[in-house]
């Protein structure tokens, strides 16, 4: 009789039940491991927070928390400029990462060794070995630079002046290097997902490409890139969300200090107002870019 | 040579002038993906020189990069510092078992964020979003509970039960990698597939996974990757055992308390430790690398979408 009961149904909401029985194990975990931990902070950042005997005491208070936060702190300020040198981090990025895809994604001797060279910052900046790198031996995030410092400036500065080249120019030149650097130290996730991208891309489109004759800049914007969008997408995400929540920016720093030093709405709460701003950001992003994206069959 | 062949001077002119292009962009090539790479390297070259620097050549300042007395000493001392005979397989244990889950879990859910339509699926997908912003830190405590009520500390299975439900370390990464790779592929591959009587289970594990083996890769590497490097929630989730990361972070401290118990070495002597601490970075790093090299050997051009284009 149930079964009766599942024929009758639309085609659409048999696709739909489908769809639910895919995510039931992601929905499982995300409400136990996730959302109960995640809305509780949220929920602390309304309270006034104390410690019992291990457990956590809450009584509720009101927005002071965000008001103290976000009005009378420097907080509000330094996410903004975060989220805007995360914007400009994150064309660079984007840029960079889909030439050096490009290029490794072409036959060459000796590929697979370069593809591992460009997955180094994968495999070390997740880890402590970043700040062994840094030559920070104590292990403790640096904590007002943005920049990686694992370039040896001096080097290239001694190199300049035996060359006779004027301090303002060299200057210049260094800041540009060393800021290249650092966005290849944010680009090794985002090369290798645009590796996956191009890979997915059907050959027989080049070959079409070829008989026609079309030039290798029509073959990049007429092919590539379109082909690209989803990747690109998913990229323009992934990259907002980890240049806006790296450890040594000092918003960050801000609200590790709030945690440090126990005060637990305040970091809640600074969290969540940070969280909502991105997800903002985020959302504009993906409405204004939706429609450009291209999928094959839509 | 090109006459013989019957082809007149133009085209010969324009076929050399093409050879020329095709080695002027190889060199080209080469110099773009050297200089980019010189900065990359830069730190691993020197990580490496100083695992293998004798003593007598720490303080020499003519020894730039190759070492005149070549030495294990460094590697195994960080070796036993780190107590790697336990932490390596503790680790590789953790990341494997988590990498596996998580890779095959996510795609469940990507699957269904691409493809199918049902109530609540903006909600539900902005979700994953969040899990990706939300740093762990700021929940970790509430999580530590839910794991001490599980009874799984100092077991892998701490991991592996968030890797199993889809969640665990940056989950909605892989979730949205494998919703953006199934959208790319043309739905004329599932509609065949219903044709010929395939259910949607069917469907999935026969035509879609497959065709979505690129990202299944790329996700298992970086899974690997970030179980094999996790040291905050690791902290949290270990009592008595201790992963390679901590393992790592904790070997500053172990060798300090080595170089001062020892006479025969010189009391806090800064680069001694340095080199020590380069060597276990080596310890750590290596594995990863050789995963890095295999894993990215088996991306290939999708064969299904060879097929139907065209």
């Amino acid at each position: 009789m149930n079964k009766s009961k599942l024929f009758k149904m639309s085609y659409e909401r048999r696709q739909g039940l489908v769809g639910y029985v895919f995510l039931i194990p992601w929905m499982i975990g995300t409400l136990i491991f996730f959302c109960y931990p995640f809305f509780h902070t949220v929920w602390m950042s309304f309270c006034d927070v104390s410690f019992d005997a291990g457990s956590i005491i809450t009584h509720f208070k009101g927005i002071d928390a965000y008001t103290e936060v976000f009005l009378k702190q420097q907080f509000l300020q330094q996410a903004s400029t975060h989220l805007g040198t995360t914007l400009l981090h994150t064309v660079c990025v984007l840029i960079i990462s889909i030439f050096l895809a490009i290029i490794l994604n072409q036959e060459f001797f000796g590929r697979s060794f370069w593809r591992v060279i460009f997955s180094l910052p994968i495999i070390v900046a997740s880890g402590l070995v970043l700040s062994v790198f840094q030559k920070d031996l104590t292990f403790q995030a640096s904590v007002t630079s943005e920049s990686t410092n694992i370039f040896q400036n001096e080097a290239l500065t001694e190199m300049l002046l035996s060359m006779g080249i004027g301090d303002k120019i060299i200057e210049v030149v260094v800041t540009a290097v060393s800021s290249v650097v650092d966005i290849l130290w944010m680009s090794g996730v985002q090369i290798l997902l645009f590796i996956t991208g191009l890979q997915s891309i059907s050959p027989s489109l080049y070959e079409v490409c070829d008989v026609e004759g079309a030039t290798a800049w029509q073959r990049f914007w007429r092919v590539t890139f379109p082909l690209l969008t989803p990747y690109i997408f998913l990229n323009i995400i992934y990259s907002i969300i980890d240049i806006s929540t790296q450890s040594t920016a000092e918003v960050m720093y801000t609200m590790r200090y709030y945690y440090n030093n126990t005060f637990y709405a305040n970091a809640s709460a600074a969290a969540t107002g940070y969280f909502l701003m991105i997800l903002v950001v985020l959302g504009v992003i993906s409405l204004a870019l939706s429609k450009r994206i291209v999928y094959i069959d839509k | 040579m090109f006459r013989k062949q019957g082809i007149d001077g133009f085209a010969a002119r324009s076929i050399l002038m093409k050879k020329g292009t095709a080695i002027g962009w190889k060199i080209l090539r080469l110099v773009i993906l050297v200089c980019f790479s010189y900065a990359l390297v830069y730190p691993f070259i020197y990580m490496i020189s100083s695992t293998f620097r004798g003593d007598e050549d720490l303080w020499n300042p003519t020894v730039v990069w190759v070492t005149r007395h070549f030495t294990l000493d460094n590697l195994k001392n960080a070796w036993r510092n780190m107590n790697y005979t336990e932490s390596l397989p503790y680790s590789l244990e953790v990341s494997i078992g988590s990498a596996i889950l998580q890779s095959v879990m996510c795609a469940f859910a990507g699957y269904a964020f691409a493809r199918f339509d049902f109530k609540f699926k903006g909600v539900l997908f902005a979700l994953v979003i969040l899990t990706i912003i939300a740093p762990q830190q700021m929940y970790i405590i509430q999580l530590f509970g839910i794991v001490n009520k599980l009874n799984l500390i100092d077991s892998p299975a701490a991991f592996w039960i968030q890797a199993l439900f889809g969640c665990g370390i940056r989950s909605g990464l892989f979730i949205f990698i494998y919703r953006q790779t199934f959208r790319s592929l043309p739905t004329d591959l599932e509609n065949a597939a219903a044709i010929d009587g395939c259910g949607a289970f069917g469907t999935y594990f026969r035509v879609m996974l497959p065709n979505a083996l690129n990202s299944f890769i790329v996700v298992f590497m970086f899974s690997i990757v970030w179980h094999w490097n996790e040291y905050f929630s690791a902290e949290l989730f270990t009592q008595h055992k201790r992963n390679a990361a901590q393992q790592l972070a904790a070997l500053r401290v172990g060798l300090e308390a080595q170089l001062s118990s020892s006479s025969a070495v010189a009391v806090d002597n800064p680069l001694q430790l340095q080199v020590w601490i380069q060597a276990g970075s080596l310890l750590m790093v290596f594995p990863m690398l050789f995963v890095f090299l295999i894993g990215q050997k088996y991306l290939r051009e999708g064969i299904a979408r060879t097929g139907i284009v065209g």
